[in-house]
């Protein structure tokens, strides 16, 4: 495994929403004081229900969303809240994506190659020979045809599409990819397909991803790294392995229960939680996960959550019920 | 005694001047307090068929036709349904077979409450006055595990979570204790924690109500836990059905045992996924033979010609495919 070429301090992003105009603002809280470390070469997993604050963290690192508080370490470069357009705009280049839902992130009146070449123009290159090429050069290795680069996406199935996406984030170089749920919007029978393009993509262009998914079974076979978060914080982080192996926060436990598996080899005792998330305006300083937690104790609903504890080499969770 | 019986069910849509068959000639029958599930992939045909069974597709642009589509009420009257005039559907489809779906917020009214919306199912169905059908509204919400059901009565759909929702569309569908629920993907929208919750509340209500049960979904996972009897759809057809243990532990047709395998082992760790090459073809293109054929990896000259029948094994299982063997996987 590499260097680290992400890591995040105490990254924060609050919005702010107002019940109505002269009130003061309430703070949402979706992203809570992160702190993760994604080496180079990796498969970065997060994990996380909806409303968690897994897209909104690769927002903030994708600067699609404002920074509250913190900052990160990307490329060389510190990203904090006050950072110029000027040095945002350099750490970007290394930076792409691929969004969920191939079908609404791709621009119905471009043809493929102006789609896969978009990220080039706007960095600058203008001639149209040179941008057409480099589509052609990147078409084959996303497994789609040559003869594909003049069509429009309507003539594509939500695979195609996909690999459509994925290779718009290859042109320009960009070494870090945040994947956002790139598999839930498409057939069963094509997830493979993509997961498998995705791991040649990387092996190929030695590529670093972060990759969301709230598909546990996908983020274990995937991924070497992973964090689980819920309702903005991160409650445990670590080595994808041993997070399987001996989740350490209740949380966790529960999200690994709840795979429904197709043949299930022994009887697990399933933990199904009551109730749903609590909502993530003005938070109290709590662990934020006490109210569904069955194990929770009274220290938990009284004393603020304690700093990440080591649990084992590489492998950090935030839970009073390991503290001590 | 079958609650649903389904007989060579077709149905086409009309598209400008074309026709696409989204279901060709379907046979489905659930039983008595039986869960059974359909499984397949978007387009495959499995919601037009439980859409046509509640008679809810708008005819044209559908167009259905079947040898059979009989329905046994709770006091053994069968009704055809498709002879059925749609006054008569009307009140069928609350107190005798009733709908889930995959989204809840698109099925509840915006600019009604939670309790206005219950409260119709007992005032047009059971004749009762609002004050008396406001109470047993309050009862059902507690019945599907809802906090603090009074409140909520006076709330909005906005302010309920997907979760929520969803329960209040399992209330409004068990409230008449029909004998078919037919649920199309309802946990799909839904996360994982709240997804268990919400099957392990459709199970139950089921086995109390004793209703049956038709599972719409994509997962295989869902089936395992929720169905005792499964049909797999592919391109409208049927390619294999039998009970959820057989199926999912020997499948026979390539289909099922591709997107079987196409789902990684939780135990071991693996490097690469399985995959099933190429996409779905397009329902106006589908390959002439075998609907499969072009992404089978057993696939033969045969099947490219001839599209096979769906072969009787005799033990209650139906496969369509010429080879339906496991020796074929092993070559």
């Amino acid at each position: 495994m590499g260097e680290v070429i992400l890591r995040t301090n105490d990254l924060t992003v609050d919005f702010k929403v107002k019940k109505n105009i002269f009130g003061r603002p309430d703070r949402l809280s979706a992203v809570q004081s992160v702190n993760l470390e994604i080496r180079e070469g990796e498969i970065y997993g997060l994990v996380g229900e909806s409303g968690c604050g897994k897209t909104t963290l690769a927002n903030a690192i994708l600067g699609f969303v404002p920074i509250t508080s913190g900052s990160f370490e990307c490329f060389g470069h510190t990203i904090d809240a006050s950072t110029k357009p000027s040095e945002w705009r350099e750490v970007r280049k290394h930076m792409q994506t691929v969004f969920q839902d191939p079908y609404s992130s791709l621009n119905t009146r471009f043809t493929v190659w102006q789609i896969i070449s978009e990220p080039l123009y706007i960095a600058g290159e203008r001639d149209e020979r040179v941008l057409r090429e480099r589509a052609a050069a990147l078409v084959e290795k996303v497994g789609l045809d040559y003869t594909d680069l003049d069509r429009y996406v309507f003539e594509f199935s939500g695979g195609q599409r996909q690999r459509i996406a994925i290779a718009r984030a290859l042109i320009s170089d960009a070494k870090l990819i945040v994947c956002d749920e790139p598999t839930s919007a498409l057939d069963v029978s094509v997830h493979s397909q993509i997961c498998n393009l995705l791991l040649d993509l990387r092996e190929e262009f030695g590529l670093t991803y972060l990759f969301i998914s709230h598909n546990l079974s996908l983020i274990k076979h995937i991924t070497d790294h992973m964090a689980v978060m819920y309702l903005g914080e991160v409650m445990e982080c670590g080595k994808t392995e041993d997070i399987f192996r001996n989740p350490a926060c209740p949380y966790t436990e529960a999200l690994m229960s709840a795979i429904l598996e197709v043949n299930p080899r022994s009887d697990r005792e399933r933990i199904i939680l009551t109730g749903e998330a609590r909502s993530p305006i003005n938070p109290p300083d709590l662990c934020r996960f006490v109210g569904r937690c069955p194990r929770a104790t009274e220290l938990c609903r009284t004393r603020p959550l304690p700093p990440p504890v080591q649990i084992g080499d590489d492998h950090m969770a935030r839970c009073h019920l390991k503290g001590k | 005694m079958n609650v649903l019986e389904i007989k060579n069910l077709k149905v086409l849509f009309r598209t400008g001047e074309h026709f696409v068959r989204a279901v060709e000639g379907v046979d489905i029958t659930v039983g008595e307090g039986e869960r059974v599930a359909i499984v397949g992939e978007s387009g495959c045909g499995k919601s037009v068929t439980s859409l046509a069974c509640m008679r809810l597709l708008n005819t044209p642009p559908a167009y259905i036709a079947a040898d059979a589509l009989r329905f046994t009420a709770k006091d053994g009257t069968v009704h055809d349904l498709m002879q059925k005039p749609e006054n008569e559907m009307l009140a069928l489809r609350a107190e005798e077979m009733a709908m889930i779906f995959q989204d809840p917020s698109t099925f509840l009214n915006p600019v009604m409450t939670i309790g206005e919306q219950l409260d119709e199912v007992f005032i047009y169905h059971m004749n009762m006055k609002p004050k008396q059908a406001r109470a047993r509204s309050i009862e059902m919400m507690k019945k599907v595990g809802i906090p603090d059901p009074a409140m909520r009565a006076q709330q909005y759909p906005h302010e309920l979570s997907g979760g929520l929702k969803q329960r209040i569309l399992i209330a409004m569908a068990t409230s008449c204790s029909p004998r078919l629920l037919i649920a199309d993907e309802p946990t799909t929208a839904l996360d994982v924690t709240i997804q268990a919750q919400i099957l392990g509340l459709i199970r139950e209500r089921c086995e109390k109500e004793r209703m049956s049960l038709l599972m719409i979904t994509h997962d295989l996972g869902v089936v395992r836990e929720m169905a005792e009897r499964v049909y797999v759809m592919y391109c409208g057809k049927i390619v294999e059905t039998g009970t959820v243990d057989e199926i999912l532990s020997a499948p026979k047709h390539p289909y099922t045992k591709a997107l079987i395998d196409t789902i990684p082992d939780m135990e071991e760790k693996v490097d690469r996924f399985v995959q099933i090459p190429h996409n779905v073809p397009h329902p106006m293109h589908k390959p002439e033979g075998c609907y499969f054929s072009n992404r089978c990896a057993y696939c033969t000259a045969l099947c490219r010609k001839k599209q096979p029948p769906l072969f009787d094994r005799g033990d209650g299982r139906l496969v369509r495919c010429y080879y339906q063997t496991e020796e074929l996987w092993e070559k």
